[in-house]
């Protein structure tokens, strides 16, 4: 064949830079686990025999597996109803919910973290005190340092990435498979248990499956408030985030692979599903969606379901900063409080997060060109590259949520040196950049699969059979096609990157401060005031610019499907102006195409 | 000059515990300018041997020729990619591009494809083809919101406006409604030959294989049944298989007494009857066969006596109106026999018939169970072998 | 509404300010020929304690009026075990490390690792030998891990604990709270022998129900917030001074170690990094780092560690010893953190 372009290889290459870039931080964690004192070049098993000498391992390892599944539980109590309002049901408020999901994205983690503790906590909770009953009156009313309320916090949390990835497998499923149990009489209840359900099976069970893991790694909750017993995750913590006394990398990674192994087991399952969910793919035909049923008397119920997560993850939090915010150091409300209320946290704020913001743009744009374009790449290669081996890449993507982010940050840094003489990235945001769009690949394959699994192979046949390249048709057919799973991640990428932590703050050089640093440092320093003043302003930032970007790249719905069309510049010019007219006069209803 | 030549191709599909043969050494040569027609029930292979023409699929053996080029060879590991054979394909499903209109659905190819042409050039073949299948003013319609008629006929324009070598079309009108599917096939098949356009034609649907192929290959199980004009499939099938799926045919069971190539004698439960052996195996004393008639040709008595040889009697059952005629169902020595005819009058009930079945309009054929071992060895040893048009 | 934090603040940076100017005047020759060259280098990047912007400004402030200079100083923070290592191996591949000095409590690993310069900080700049940490660093304040701190909401001044074993009486179950780090236990047995500090850690994780906290920082703010009584672990002098409702009982051993700073191996600013090191032992030093961050050393008249450990039994955990016994006696209590029961074998 001749070789007059690289063609398709492109794709290749990107997936496999993306590969690459993932087996860093999950090799990273092995090889480390088998290092002493961190020093990489020297082999040993010490890790591992310190590690099964600690008496609790096995009571710490089930609790671990313990709060993955809760966690699940929880996201999935929530994200499986919503997925539900939004893509099969007339629920009034479907646009206000889905702006809901989003905004929750740019609230982090640790925030709602502290503002539970300062409610719930066993001895000086608000909501404990307020009825009389804490844990020196006689037993505390609510107590948050609990296993159970770890998971229901982290649950509630996770909710919008988990409703992101379960809604391309909603709306995409064919109404005529369950009109076909209707008009043979089968009520509608049953028709859901016996043909949608199961239909939807392996995307839920796959959404599960990669919450699981991410649960067992998430940090904010069980280092902030912490319940009686260790998991894992605080014993990587430990190794690694000391300040004085000697490193322990190797401790850390023998327990991250621990936690792999946990993880290993649930991506075997996640594998299986893949492969079935492939069949589930409409076959020929085009697909239609249902249309949108009537919610009548559930209706009540979905108000009560929504309003409670609002409360409960927005709400909350959002007047807990606020509060924090104006009182110079953590106080309940009181008289006294009241009085020391200041705005002075915000203009201070405002000094300061001038050069933190600028990062965090970049640190957001790195990431999510990054994890998008890998990720598009490697969804191609796993669902329509016809490749056998493909679906191996596939559970390597998987893998990485469960390398902790601290050794992926570790992991980053070590790479940033061995390469420096090539690429200087080292102590840069750009090096952070790439780390954390590598930590997001795994949410993009996720939703991105999910979608491309739902576009009829015989599209790029076609392609194919006309004498278009395999490449052309990647960026022809496929990704315009892709086009609303790639915004949609892209949207839960920059979220996440924007609100990080642990990444940025585990590979500053001190020329790569962003606005998450910026509110620990703070934080750290006793500006608690300061710190949630910024924390605000970022919230709300990040919340406008999720709002505005569904606007801004013109998604629009036709006929249940997402598609873009081929934009002329005077269509986006159009759009903007319409965008901008609908701003200055909210009650003009903005001109869509074909239909909404 | 075959534009279009398959040898010995196999293909193997693996279940999780057992195998499946989708093709079992097919041999192939379609002529330029051919309407070429495979035919059979879902599974017989015919799609797979189209997507191996294709290339959307791989063979493992075989080989395959198009337009002189060896695109596939499992003896040399030869595997020539979809998008470098002379080829184009109309889906089932019409595959075309959701997210582009109908101008883009046909230019893309040719913008991307094998030949990349000039802007003008597209322009001026995208508005030929259109306009060709009556579409002109529809270019800038997004293609969803299109009919099916309408969308299978961007798909066939998307496939035209490529001028393949070879044409292949995957039940392109199955999904659509009847009276659009006997228009556009006389119209499609008129469009091929005018274009002298190569095409290979799959389609479970005899009727519409009657009447657009110029040549019809019968699949079963992944093997050729039989390969033939359409007239010949339709009054000389080879087999019952055959017999029974194209059309409408009586079929008993029956033993061979004796006969050659001008007439046969078989034993039959109306006692012995004298037809054509149509099979291309050379049947002996004794052997189980089978005799059809197809209903049409069945004379039956009424203003003209009937006489000769093959004369029953038997008992009318029912008399069924269907718009063009009757169908009259006649009890015989306990068999049922169908007749059609397109008199307007029906027979009542009850009355007592006599039946005739032409000798020249009798066939006998191999009877199915014979069909994996005899006639799919056969293969294409006796007629249609290489029969130029 | 109070502006006192920042009142406080702006004077005590005022006063900072002043201190320095009237002691500018007894700079070693030593130390003010180093100006031009450390203003020629403009920048440098001290890595040790994590601060805000306005502490960062404050050091800047109270560096460049010491000399007269504008020079930018980067103060940073994070895992000091995280760092040596990404510093050690750094260096070893020729790779910037982009810091100029490690501000740390234990430079055994960067020794070893061949990542510091050694200095005399005593005899090129006429400082106390006491100042020297082992021939590499320079002693800038005294690190009192193992504070306790108090709600005085909570706890009555009558029922404040006087000692360490007051933190296990039965009325401070469930309300004292500490960091995860083993780091304070290292402290301990050095003060109460290795075995002693054991069992009290054990008693307080199991019979005191004491909660481990991430950072040093949430026991501080988890304690003036008024969720846990008591804190082990932890100072709040930056907070005492801004109004929080907290204190320092007066228990009646201070035991304490010390911080140094630490010349990185290829700083580009070298000089930055000597005047620095001078300048916080210095009064106007010290007074700087303790508005920014109550450091300072017990010697320092106006600090208020000074004033604390007057009439209490002050145990200082020597260099050397450190060097010997950290590595190990971190592990064995982060086992014990972990919930080991026994000693295996």
């Amino acid at each position: 064949m001749q070789g007059r372009s690289f063609g398709i290889g492109w794709v290749y290459l990107l997936a496999g830079i993306g590969l690459f870039l993932v087996c860093i931080s999950v090799f990273g964690n092995v090889i480390t686990s088998f290092s002493e004192e961190g020093d990489v070049d020297k082999f040993s098993l010490a890790n591992y025999y310190e590690l099964f000498d600690q008496d609790t391992l096995g009571s710490v390892t089930g609790r671990t597996i313990l709060l993955g599944f809760g966690t699940v539980f929880w996201m999935f109590l929530f994200s499986f109803p919503f997925a539900w309002l939004l893509a099969r049901t007339d629920f009034r408020f479907r646009t206000g919910l889905f702006s809901l999901l989003t905004a929750k994205l740019a609230i982090p983690g640790f925030i709602t973290a502290m503002s539970y503790v300062w409610l719930f906590n066993p001895t000086s909770g608000l909501v404990n005190q307020f009825f009389g009953m804490t844990k020196f009156n006689g037993g505390a009313l609510f107590d948050v340092y609990q296993l159970g309320w770890i998971c229901f916090l982290q649950g509630i949390v996770l909710v919008p990435g988990g409703v992101f990835m379960m809604l391309p497998a909603f709306r995409n499923l064919d109404a005529s498979l369950e009109e076909a149990a209707w008009v043979s009489g089968v009520s509608k209840a049953h028709t859901i248990r016996r043909i949608v359900l199961p239909l939807l099976g392996p995307s839920m069970v796959a959404v599960s499956i990669f919450y699981f893991v991410i649960g067992v790694e998430m940090f904010d909750f069980v280092a902030i408030i912490g319940m009686p017993g260790d998991v894992l995750v605080m014993w990587i913590y430990d190794a690694i985030a000391e300040s004085d006394g000697p490193p322990n990398l190797g401790f850390a990674g023998a327990a991250g692979v621990v936690l792999f192994a946990i993880c290993g087991g649930a991506i075997v399952f996640y594998a299986r599903f893949l492969r079935q969910a492939k069949k589930y793919a409409v076959v020929g035909g085009k697909v239609r969606a249902t249309a949108p049923q009537p919610l009548g008397e559930l209706r009540w119920a979905a108000y009560g379901c929504v309003g409670f997560w609002l409360v409960a993850t927005i709400i909350v939090p959002v007047i807990t900063i606020i509060w924090v915010a104006l009182v110079p150091f953590f106080q309940p409300p009181s008289i006294a409080a009241l009085e020391s209320v200041s705005l002075s946290s915000f203009s201070d704020a405002l000094e300061w997060i001038g050069e933190p913001l600028k990062n965090t743009l970049i640190l957001m744009v790195g990431s999510v060109v990054i994890a998008a374009s890998l990720a598009t790449s490697i969804t191609w290669l796993v669902t329509r590259s016809q490749n056998g081996m493909a679906h191996w890449a596939d559970s390597i993507v998987f893998l990485a949520p469960a390398v902790p982010t601290i050794v992926t940050g570790v992991a980053f840094q070590f790479l940033g040196i061995a390469i420096f003489h090539w690429l200087p990235l080292f102590g840069t945001i750009w090096l952070v950049a790439i780390a954390m769009g590598t930590r997001m690949l795994a949410y993009c394959t996720r939703t991105m699969n999910a979608t491309s699994l739902q576009i009829q192979f015989e599209l790029d046949e076609a392609a194919y059979a006309s004498g278009v390249s395999k490449l052309d048709t990647f960026r022809r057919i496929f990704l315009p096609l892709m086009a609303p799973a790639i915004f949609y991640s892209a949207l839960m990428v920059g979220m996440l990157a924007a609100r990080d932590l642990t990444l940025p703050l585990v590979m500053n050089t001190g020329n790569s401060e962003v606005v998450a640093t910026l509110i620990f440092n703070l934080q750290t320093n006793g500006e608690q005031n300061a710190a949630a003043a910024v924390a605000l302003y970022m919230i709300v930032v990040l919340v406008l610019l999720a709002l505005f970007a569904r606007r801004i790249t013109g998604m629009q719905e036709i006929r249940g499907a997402e598609i873009v069309r081929r934009r002329s510049f005077r269509d986006w010019l159009s759009q903007l102006k319409n965008t901008a007219a609908s701003i200055a006069n909210p009650s003009r209803k903005q001109k869509h195409g074909y239909g909404e | 000059m075959a534009i279009l030549e398959t040898r010995k191709l196999e293909a193997k599909f693996q279940l999780r515990d057992s195998v499946v043969h989708a093709l079992r050494g097919i041999d192939l040569y379609i002529e330029e300018g051919e309407f070429f027609v495979l035919l059979g029930p879902s599974g017989c292979g015919k799609t797979t041997m189209l997507r191996s023409i294709a290339g959307l699929e791989r063979p493992s053996a075989g080989a395959i020729r198009i337009d002189g080029e060896l695109v596939f060879d499992s003896s040399s590991h030869l595997f020539v990619p979809p998008n470098k054979r002379p080829i184009a394909m109309v889906f089932q499903s019409y595959a075309i591009w959701p997210h582009m209109n109908v101008f883009e659905n046909i230019a893309f190819p040719l913008r991307r494809g094998r030949v990349r042409m000039a802007e003008n050039d597209v322009r001026t073949r995208v508005s030929e083809v259109l306009e060709m299948l009556g579409m002109g003013d529809m270019s800038d319609r997004p293609v969803i919101t299109l009919s099916g008629g309408q969308q299978q006929r961007v798909a066939l324009a998307r496939a035209l406006a490529l001028r393949p070598r070879v044409l292949l079309m995957d039940e392109p009108l199955s999904n659509l409604d009847l009276k659009l599917q006997i228009r556009l096939r006389a119209q499609m098949r008129d469009l091929m030959h005018e274009l002298r356009l190569t095409t290979v034609h799959v389609t479970h649907n005899q009727a519409e294989a009657l009447e657009t192929g110029d040549r019809i290959a019968v699949m079963e199980q992944g093997k050729i049944v039989q390969l033939d004009a359409p007239q010949t499939i339709y009054h000389r099938p080879a087999n019952e298989f055959v017999a029974r799926f194209l059309g409408d045919m009586n079929i008993f069971s029956s033993r061979f007494q004796s006969g050659n190539s001008d007439g046969v004698t078989v034993e039959t439960s109306f006692g012995a009857l004298v037809g054509q052996s149509t099979s291309s195996r050379t049947f002996a004393a004794g052997d189980n066969c089978m005799l059809g008639i197809r209903p049409e040709d069945v004379e039956i008595d009424g203003s003209a006596a009937i006489d000769g040889p093959n004369l029953l009697e038997g008992t009318v059952i029912s008399s069924d109106y269907v718009g063009e005629g009757f169908v009259h169902t006649v009890a015989v020595a306990g068999e049922s026999i169908r007749i059609k005819r397109h008199h307007k009058e029906a027979i009542s009930t009850g009355d007592t018939v006599r039946l005739r079945f032409p000798p020249s309009q009798t066939v006998v054929v191999t009877p199915a169970e014979h069909l994996i071992s005899e006639d799919l060895e056969g293969g294409l040893a006796g007629e249609g072998a290489s029969r130029a048009g | 509404m109070k502006y006192i934090t920042h009142t406080a603040l702006a004077l005590s940076g005022a006063l900072a300010m002043l201190a320095s100017t009237s002691f500018a005047a007894d700079m070693p020759a030593s130390v003010k020929k180093l100006i031009s060259a450390a203003v020629k280098e403009g920048e440098a990047t001290v890595f040790g304690t994590t601060m805000n912007p306005r502490q960062v400004k404050m050091m800047n402030t109270g560096f460049n009026a010491y000399y007269g200079t504008k020079i930018k100083l980067n103060q940073i923070g994070g895992r000091h075990t995280r760092k040596r290592v990404e510093v050690i191996r750094a260096l070893k591949n020729n790779v910037p490390t982009g810091l100029d000095l490690f501000w740390t409590s234990s430079p055994r690993a960067l020794i070893k690792g061949n990542a510091i310069t050694k200095f005399n900080w005593s005899k090129e700049f006429g400082l106390p030998k006491s100042l020297m940490q082992g021939e590499y660093g320079i002693k800038t304040h005294d690190s009192y891990l193992t504070m306790v701190t108090i709600n005085t909401n909570l706890v009555k001044a009558s029922d404040a604990p006087a000692s360490y074993d007051d933190l296990l009486k039965p009325e401070w179950k469930g309300k004292i709270a500490m960091p995860r780090s083993p780091s304070p236990w290292i402290y301990f047995s050095y003060a109460f022998g290795e075995k002693k500090a054991e069992k009290y850690l054990q008693t307080l994780l199991k019979q005191q129900d004491v909660k481990t906290l991430p950072r040093y920082p949430d026991v501080r703010s988890r304690v003036i917030g008024g969720e846990y009584a008591i804190g082990l672990g932890t100072d709040a002098w930056a907070e005492i001074r801004k109004g929080a409702p907290v204190k320092h009982p007066n228990i009646d051993m201070v035991i304490l170690a010390a911080r140094g700073a630490y010349i990185v191996k290829d700083s580009k600013s070298p000089n930055i990094a000597k005047l620095w090191g001078f300048w916080v032992v210095s009064p106007s030093g010290q007074k700087t780092i303790h508005n920014v961050r109550g450091y300072s050393l017990i010697s320092t008249k106006s600090g208020d560690m000074y004033k604390y450990v007057q009439g209490k039994k002050v145990v200082d955990v020597p260099y050397d010893w450190r060097m010997q016994n950290e590595a190990r006696l971190s592990k064995k209590f982060r086992s014990v953190l972990r919930g080991k029961k026994k000693k295996k074998k």
